[in-house]
């Protein structure tokens, strides 16, 4: 499905968008204004309707596949208020704004000014995250072109198409493509009419553009990230502290360890094996528990994670891992302390990582390194939290919740909004 | 009736039954006593001579994934008696590498010979070959033949089933890579469809798929001389999600170049189960003698009855120099009661559904046909 002018055309009309994109881009930036207000008003607008159950067949089906609740609707649609896009708007640009073009220090005035042509690789493992991405995008003032993932599931063009249909005036602002990444030609063309491409993605894709966008055309990326439980030897004997790992399962079943926040495993603080193994063997049986109350996943995902765990037992001839597995759920632990992606979908290493080797066993990841879910006691709490700071991790979360998303919040630790805008000096005579 | 493979009826699984129970015995015999990993592996599993001499059911063999297969190089034969090795067209880096010695190669070309006779593969006449993929590297670069891809092996083995007068290939080796090159293949249809001589392509379906797409949209058709054949094998590979169903490309094949839809042929197989899998004339993909399918439930590992989907475990007693007799491949299948296919092939037949691990698979599952990290096998060296 193509967005083009506010309009929604077949995929046939591409090489006929393409030719008038450029064109019309062109004239969106001659004629641009500030649209943040307008942006928030019709997106607030939109999230009203969502709520008041105008698109519920189309969201039935996502709603349907048991990881996606309806209370954790009602949280994503309450991130698109009006009054949360303006606190968004605020924390992340529109204060630093008004600080950067009030300063009255040098002669010359300061104006933020957006980047210009934004287009947008985005990734299809969370739901919505392309449209999300253009309203990043739009907020700072930018004309948007979006690349949608393969299989994306055409909420994300319904969304941009629903807030042009609130505000005509935001039609020129998005347009919406569906080529594939292996379109070198298309992307290349793409690329070449963006002031910035904004990548969601791993190293790969990141290096892929790199190879065909120009060199002076900026990258902003939003790669992927390892995200992992840290876990202090007191969850074995406090009550309380157990039921993180209870939360912890749920976040697991829930995310399906597909998110760059989504935990992969657990670091335990302790160097005795011994105490890891009653870790392992502890949260394998829990998060079996709690998988039984989610759906279970695919027949092409669990025929995956079959082969990988039988290959994983073929592959440990001198039983080096402890491996725990029953019903695709699996929990490997292991004496290393590498940080490493797991199987994903309820499956998860564990693997001992006493508090004083975080910051030198993290460091070398510290360019994925995102949430960590903290599992300790309070008096723990602060030390380990600045040595994981230290490490270069950009969240520290409790267990259940580093998945949650707060307005206003930084992403990987930054500010987005300030990454799709640039200062502008003008001097005055 | 000493040899499985050069039996006559390549689908006669009644009579070879015992045979094969035999011969996969006496395979899992040699790669026991001659392939060390292999023993170890089967001693971790709890196995001994003495169970195999009595195996009764081929579903108790320990199964190797390919998956393992690709970070062991497994051996049954010293590298001398070594004739060729192949690797799997693995996109992800790692790769199957799998020799094969004189008797190996022997079985394959015997299993050839009569599914090739069975499907009407031979032809006596001059054809020419146009090979949507790699160019084959032996005739000049000798030292990489140890791995080159086994379906760059095995599309120039096709390029024997009738004598060729001339071969051209997409895929170019030029200056230490591969370029693709579908306008010369493009020129090279418009010429030889104002010739007699039949013209027999063979190649990846997606390289198939741009190719007749560009010419359609280009407005180019041509008929091909009658005798025409296009073979298809490889699967979809990266381009998956692209993938166009049957009828389409059966559509596409008989509007730009003429071939009709008898005369589009598919083979399946890999490079860890080189057995010629080929399609009968409703295109499914019957089990010949030389192969048996188990469909294992993703959960239980347990074989399932017919019609269910499940991980897809090939076994055959073919291969001498490795221990693949039974092996699990990435993919999802199913296997289908022979007499509902009514092409008066009786054995079972398998439809691959794609690879494991893709979300959509149970959405796609209905038609879509994936060869996914499959491969056409090496039929001849």
């Amino acid at each position: 499905m193509i967005l083009f002018e506010g309009k929604l055309l077949q995929d046939e009309a591409l090489d006929e968008v393409l030719d008038k994109l450029w064109e019309s881009c062109l004239q969106a930036i001659t004629h641009r204004e500030d649209i943040a207000e307008k942006v928030m008003e019709a997106c607030g607008r939109v999230a009203q309707k969502i709520r008041n159950g105008a698109y519920d067949e189309i969201l039935q089906p996502l709603l349907n596949k048991g990881t996606f609740s309806r209370k954790q609707l009602e949280e994503v649609i309450g991130f698109f208020d009006r009054e949360n896009l303006q606190l968004k708007y605020d924390t992340e640009l529109g204060d630093w704004k008004k600080a950067v073009e009030g300063e009255r220090m040098s002669p010359r005035i300061k104006r933020v000014q957006p980047l210009g042509i934004l287009f947008h690789i985005a990734a299809g493992n969370a739901e919505g995250l392309p449209f999300y991405s253009v309203l990043e995008g739009m907020l700072a003032g930018n004309v948007n072109i979006l690349k949608l993932p393969s299989m994306d599931d055409g909420i994300s063009v319904l969304l941009l198409h629903e807030i042009i249909k609130e505000e005509p005036s935001l039609a020129p602002y998005a347009c919406v493509l569906d080529v594939p990444s292996t379109n070198m030609k298309v992307m290349k063309r793409l690329a070449d009419m963006a002031d910035g491409i904004v990548v969601w993605g791993g190293d790969e894709a990141i290096h892929t553009i790199r190879t065909y966008a120009a060199p002076e055309t900026q990258i902003i990326s939003w790669g992927h990230k390892l995200s992992f439980a840290y876990v202090s030897p007191a969850v074995l004997t406090k009550q309380d502290l157990q039921q993180e790992l209870y939360a912890l399962a749920r976040h697991i079943c829930m995310t399906r360890q597909v998110l760059c926040s989504s935990c992969q495993g657990l670091f335990v603080d302790s160097s005795d094996m011994a105490v890891v193994n009653t870790v392992g063997e502890r949260f394998f049986n829990i998060l079996k528990e709690v998988s039984d109350s989610y759906p279970p996943e695919s027949i092409g995902v669990r025929g995956k994670i079959f082969l990988s765990l039988y290959n994983e037992e073929l592959e440990n001839e001198i039983g080096a891992k402890t491996i725990y597995k029953e019903k695709n759920v699996s929990v490997i632990v292991s004496k290393d302390s590498e940080l490493q992606l797991s199987y994903m979908f309820r499956n998860c290493w564990v693997k001992p990582l006493p508090a004083e080797h975080i910051v030198s066993a993290l460091k070398a990841h510290r360019g994925h390194l995102q949430t960590v879910g903290l599992v300790c006691e309070k008096e723990e709490y602060a030390a380990l939290a600045d040595k994981l700071m230290k490490a270069g991790v950009t969240r520290i979360t409790r267990a259940g919740h580093m998945s949650q998303t707060i307005p206003g919040e930084a992403h990987d630790g930054e500010y987005p909004l300030q990454r799709y805008v640039k200062i502008v000096e003008t001097e005055v005579w | 009736m000493a040899s499985l493979f050069w039996y006559k009826n390549p689908y006669d699984m009644e009579k070879t039954e015992l045979l094969f129970r035999k011969q996969m015995r006496e395979n899992m015999k040699h790669h026991y006593a001659n392939c060390k990993e292999y023993h170890a592996l089967l001693d971790r599993f709890g196995w001994d001579g003495t169970k195999i001499q009595n195996m009764e059911d081929i579903a108790d063999i320990p199964v190797l994934p390919t998956l393992y297969l690709k970070h062991h190089r497994m051996d049954s034969l010293p590298t001398s008696k070594m004739l060729t090795r192949a690797t799997s067209s693995g996109t992800s880096g790692n790769k199957s590498n799998i020799g094969y010695d004189l008797t190996s190669l022997w079985r394959m070309l015997g299993m050839s010979v009569s599914i090739g006779r069975r499907h009407k593969l031979f032809s006596l006449r001059r054809c020419r070959y146009i090979i949507l993929g790699y160019e084959h590297r032996k005739a000049f670069d000798k030292s990489h033949k140890d791995d080159e891809k086994a379906v760059a092996k095995t599309a120039y083995a096709f390029t024997y089933m009738a004598p060729a007068k001339s071969r051209i290939y997409a895929l170019r080796y030029q200056n230490g890579e591969y370029s693709l090159q579908l306008e010369a293949i493009k020129e090279a249809l418009i010429k030889y469809s104002k010739k007699k001589t039949p013209v027999r392509i063979i190649g990846f379906p997606f390289h198939a798929y741009w190719l007749l797409t560009q010419m359609k949209e280009e407005g180019i058709t041509c008929h091909l001389p009658k005798g025409s054949v296009i073979a298809f094998g490889g699967g979809w590979k990266e381009y998956y999600t692209q993938r166009a169903d049957k009828e389409t490309m059966y559509k596409l094949v008989e509007e730009v170049l003429g071939i009709p839809e008898a005369n589009c042929w598919e083979f399946f197989g890999a490079v860890e189960h080189p057995v010629l899998y080929t399609t009968c004339p409703k295109h499914h993909f019957h089990v010949p003698i030389h192969s048996r399918v188990l469909i294992r439930d993703v959960d239980t590992f347990k074989p399932l009855p017919m019609g269910q989907p499940g991980l897809v475990n090939l076994l055959t007693p073919m291969i001498k120099s490795a221990p693949v007799h039974s092996i699990m491949t990435d993919d999802l299948g199913i296997l289908h009661e022979g007499s509902t296919c009514g092409c008066g092939i009786k054995t079972p037949y398998l439809e691959i559904l794609g690879r494991v691990g893709m979300d959509d698979i149970t959405t796609c599952a209905a038609g879509a046909e994936k060869l996914s990290q499959q491969i056409i096998q090496e039929v001849l060296k």
